[in-house]
């Protein structure tokens, strides 16, 4: 992340600003060459497959995946913040409705509202591409939304690409609990609480940062840095009373404890 | 109304908010989130509580969230050393499994050719004469019992005392058979007890993984994240992949090696080859703790009814067993294999060298073979040669492809051949049971009766009258399926089948009883790795539908055994653990108790001395080990040793034609998880997908002008099924090869395949047959 941060905001703001613009130029260059890439070879693998070769990885992810995030973590904040000079187009903004209609509860793992060119890609090559860092993609004509844990890359192991199905082969009377309501702060003004389990979000810049972040939940100061330090984590109290004499993960035993 | 601790925190709330006003005046508080209420909208209601995933082997702890008596919400348990927080698509949305809108909630009974609903009550009574009547007109071993590794340990436990114990036969099946059985007779061949001896952690000490026929990127795609995030953490680890199809795992893995169908046998053989030559032998493991076998040779395929085998094992030299390697020289073998020379020697450099840490993987493609427990035998063999077993990172590990096939079907023995303490050859395991079951030991019957197969080849036969099924979907799962649907509709054939949901198993079922599933009831799972996992019931069952324990439990007191399963509703899963629990009761299998497994995400066994033994025959991790070596000891065998057994090629049963060109694979997807009873009526994994397809080699599509769409035909000799092609989407197969996904009850793949079996584990092949493709005209 280090290696493409900028001066301090303030001093020679067109300076900034050019930068911005080039830079986002280029990631859209890149972008789009990697969907020309991606789609040609998919084009070509169409009429003439290789066996033994299995689909391209060549263009694995610019930017290096973190190893397990911390929990608060904003990670690819800076890049993100390159894209909020700019409001998603009208009428393309992920709203929170949006958010949620594509979970089957609060909290389940998105599926993916878009075509999957590569039905045996795996991670760093393809989905990482635009959902690593964010930022516009020209062909979906919209922000791509940040992945929080880009640590995992297996991603078609919990997202899965949905067809037109006309009917489905049985009804499901599954009823999500409604997902959690925004607020909750102790009195008009204070800091809101996280009403949200924080496993597999750590970074919460990827949906409270950035212009595919829902606006409801979009933050204005991301470089506050911690987010937890005013918004507190409640995650715990979900788990509701413990069970008597609840396991706790620190009896665990190490390999060594384990030798007799 | 705001009570104390509400009105403190809104105090401390505006106190913290004047201070953080004044130390960060950019920040405007509040302002992107609406709101401002009283009370905090947290999933407060929400209760939590632990289960392992009511789909595969690999035991995944979940955490589910219940609402109002209703299943809500799932996360993965972050206390699990299963997963450690991650689950896969079907595991987070698994809850949706209990609430299909056909869900059966009353009993059935055919009358006049139509299943009518009836109370269950009426139902039980039925099966309970039907099965008093059938014994005496027919005899014991006319009535059967058939489940699966999806069974809960207290089902398993039930069925097994009361066909084996008290009814006295040994006619208890279960579709493990299909699936698990050559990795059984590979344990117990070469270790003499079943089961790994290492466990996941092995992932995060291993520098090599080496997949066998283990397309584990969708089939145990939470431990194949954690094979991705080690290769991330520590660059080195390198994954190898044996398949003869390309898939998800290919483009992850860092090498694909591509063979012909059935030609494992003889790498692995290679393998072994290539270390020896090389030197890289581990010459004081080898002399201390293994011996050299071998087994018999032609052994069939069991396409013939009552077909019968039996392995003798005999010693072998160390110059025999060389001299035996000789036919699989690296360049014999790539003639035969399709796999260079180049591929077979690095496979041989890794396994070989003394600085790597080696994990070999394996499921169905090994399992499902006509020579499977071959193949289990011939992995054990290149890790005994360079020793690298037992131990941290350094570990053959068989997969599991159901929840409980390792707790229930092969720890409790629901398997004609067992009991929970042994083979039933065993007199000692039969006295044992008759002392726990407090049963003469002469109920017990001394010989197996009928594997899966061919219990349902003496259903069409009519040697079986009655069988009840319970928990699987054998109308779909079966091989060369028309023999034994149309055997199961006889006259004179009495059908029962436990399920959640319409099946094509209950379309041939004269009793159908709904079924209390996984969080509807408590229970026990035993995962891939020795782990017991206990869950408590969550929610109740819908309308009627009981657990398949308590089906079982109230047959056996309708028949006159109330004795034997006295326990209350609400004890006697707790009771029946307690009494299962003493079958184990020894340092090798102990298991832990009813409270500590109700608490923990899991524990694995052997339980000793409120330890988990991580590693299983390694003195340094397992206390009976210790007691006869320093470093190693194999207790399963008499000699303390491993057995290190020759095993050679052998051709399949069926091979590609003029007339039938083309092999046959089948096997399953991400999304559906085996015959997709469950996950076809969640409707985010319909969606992924809707159906199953036949998958074609680009080339061998256009030769036969198939388009990915268009309808083909798969013939085989025994049955054809009608499919949309499928072309560079999920896998491509090799020229001459097709894949179709078997979880599709309207396009019911087993019409084609081949009931041939292992002969020493009576496992099906469903990997390989042989049959033709025709472009269905539109």
């Amino acid at each position: 992340m280090s290696a493409h941060t900028h001066g301090s905001p303030g001093d020679k703001p067109w300076l900034r600003t050019g930068y911005r613009l080039a830079f986002i130029g280029l990631l859209v260059v890149l972008m789009a060459s990697g969907v020309y890439v991606v789609g040609t070879s998919w084009l070509a693998g169409q009429t003439e497959a290789e066996l033994g070769d299995p689909p391209s990885t060549e263009q694995a992810a610019v930017v290096p995946v973190p190893t397990r995030l911390d929990v608060g973590s904003l990670a690819y904040l800076d890049w993100l913040q390159r894209y909020t000079t700019q409001e998603p187009p009208p009428g393309q903004e992920r709203t929170l409705e949006v958010y949620y209609s594509r979970r089957v509860f609060a909290g389940a793992p998105p599926w993916i509202p878009h075509p999957v060119e590569d039905a045996m890609a795996i991670g760093e090559a393809s989905c990482l591409q635009c959902h690593q860092t964010g930022g516009y993609v020209p062909s979906m004509e919209a922000y791509a939304p940040v992945v929080p844990h880009p640590e995992l890359s297996s991603c078609t192991q919990c997202h899965v690409a949905q067809e037109p199905v006309e009917n489905l082969f049985a009804a499901n009377r599954f009823q999500p609990a409604p997902p959690p309501e925004l607020g909750g702060e102790a009195f008009p003004g204070a800091p809101p609480p996280v009403p949200h389990a924080l496993q597999l979000r750590e970074n919460c810049a990827a949906c409270h940062g950035g212009p595919a972040a829902p606006p409801e939940i979009r933050t204005d100061h991301a470089d506050r840095g911690y987010c937890l330090q005013c918004h507190v984590a409640r995650h715990e109290e979900e788990l509701g009373a413990p069970l008597p004499g609840a396991w706790n993960p620190s009896e665990a035993m190490t390999d060594k404890e384990s030798a007799p | 109304m705001m009570n104390r601790r509400a009105f403190l925190k809104r105090m401390a709330g505006a106190a913290a908010v004047t201070a953080a006003t004044a130390l960060a005046p950019n920040v405007v508080f509040g302002k992107s989130f609406v709101g401002g209420r009283a009370s905090i909208p947290l999933e407060d209601d929400i209760r939590w509580d632990k289960a392992p995933c009511r789909f595969c082997g690999v035991g995944c702890g979940l955490l589910i969230g219940v609402k109002d008596g209703k299943a809500v919400a799932v996360k993965g348990d972050p206390d699990s050393p299963v997963n450690k927080g991650l689950a896969c698509v079907k595991g987070y949305h698994s809850i949706l499994a209990l609430y299909g809108e056909d869900r059966l909630t009353t009993a059935y009974v055919r009358r006049n050719g139509r299943l009518e609903p009836v109370p269950i009550q009426e139902a039980l009574d039925l099966v309970a004469q039907k099965m008093a009547e059938t014994i005496q007109e027919h005899g014991k071993d006319a009535v059967a019992i058939y489940g699966s590794g999806q069974w809960t340990i207290p089902d398993g436990y039930v069925a097994v005392k009361l066909f084996k114990g008290l009814i006295g036969t040994n006619n208890v099946e279960a579709n493990a058979r299909l699936c698990m059985a050559s990795a059984v007779v590979g344990f117990l061949t070469a270790f003499g007890l079943d089961e790994p001896m290492g466990n996941y952690a092995d992932i995060d000490h291993a520098d090599v993984f080496v997949l066998w026929g283990n397309n584990m990127a969708e089939m145990h795609p939470v431990l194949f994240s954690r094979l991705l995030e080690q290769r991330q953490q520590r660059p080195h680890v390198t994954i190898v992949e044996l398949a003869t199809r390309v898939t998800r795992t290919s483009v992850a893995a860092d090498h694909t090696i591509l063979f012909k169908p059935h030609t494992d046998l003889a790498i692995a053989n290679a393998i072994c080859h290539e270390i020896v030559r090389n030197g890289w032998v581990n010459e004081e493991f080898l002399r201390k703790h293994v011996v050299f076998k071998q087994g018999k040779t032609n052994i069939g395929y069991g396409l013939e009814d009552k077909f019968s085998f039996k392995d003798e094992l005999t010693d072998i030299t160390w110059e025999e067993f060389v001299a035996y390697l000789e036919d699989y020289t690296p360049e014999k073998v790539a003639a035969m294999s399709g796999v260079s020379v180049e591929a077979i020697q690095m496979l041989a450099a890794l396994y070989g060298d003394p600085n790597k840490k080696v994990m070999s993987f394996w499921c169905m493609g090994v399992n499902q073979h006509v020579r499977g427990t071959w193949m289990n035998n011939l992995i054990y063999n290149i890790h005994l040669l360079v020793g690298k077993i037992s131990e941290p990172g350094n570990s053959p590990f068989s997969l599991t492809g159901q929840p409980s096939a390792c707790g229930t079907v092969r720890e409790v023995g629901t398997l004609t051949q067992r009991l929970p303490g042994g083979p039933v050859t065993s007199e000692k395991a039969r006295q044992q049971a008759a002392e726990i079951w407090e049963v003469p030991v002469e109920n017990i019957p001394d010989k197996p009766t009928y594997h899966t197969v061919e219990m349902f080849r003496a259903l069409d036969r009519g040697e079986i009258r009655f069988i009840w099924i319970q928990v699987t979907n054998p109308m779909v799962s079966l091989p060369k399926l028309r023999r034994y649907r149309e055997g199961a509709l006889k006259d004179g054939r009495f059908v029962v089948v436990s399920d959640v949901y319409p099946t094509p198993t209950t379309e041939v079922a004269d009793v159908v009883l709904p079924s209390a599933m996984w969080i509807e009831r408590e229970g026990f799972f035993g995962n891939s790795e020795r782990r017991t996992q206990h869950w408590n019931q969550m929610v109740d069952p819908p309308g009627e539908a009981m657990s398949d324990t308590w089906q079982l439990i109230e047959v056996a007191r309708r028949l006159g055994y109330e004795k034997w399963f006295p326990w209350s509703k609400e004890e006697h899963i707790q009771a029946i653990w307690e009494e299962y629990r003493r079958f184990h009761a020894n340092p090798k299998h102990n298991m832990a108790p009813y409270e500590e497994l109700r608490r923990r995400p899991g524990i694995m066994w052997p339980y000793v001395d409120g330890k988990e033994t991580l590693w299983r025959y390694n003195a340094q991790y397992d206390p009976v080990a210790a007691e006869h070596a320093e470093d190693f000891y194999f207790y399963g065998k008499p000699e303390g040793k491993a057995w290190l057994i020759f095993r050679p090629y052998e051709p399949p049963a069926e091979a590609p034609d003029e007339e039938y060109p083309f092999w046959l694979s089948t096997g399953r997807v991400l999304e559906h998880w085996h015959t997709g009873s469950m996950t076809r009526r969640i409707p985010v994994l319909h969606r992924a997908m809707p159906h199953a397809y036949v998958e074609l080699h680009p080339e061998d599509a256009r030769e036969l002008g198939i388009r990915p769409g268009d309808l083909v035909k798969v013939i085989s000799r025994r049955g054809e099924v009608v499919l949309p092609a499928s072309i560079n989407f999920r896998g491509i197969p090799a020229r001459g090869q097709v894949f179709v996904p078997f979880f599709d009850e309207s396009m019911l793949i087993n019409e084609a395949t081949l009931d041939a079996f292992c002969p020493l584990s009576k496992e099906p092949d469903y990997k390989k047959c042989a049959v033709r493709i025709e472009r269905v005209a539109s």
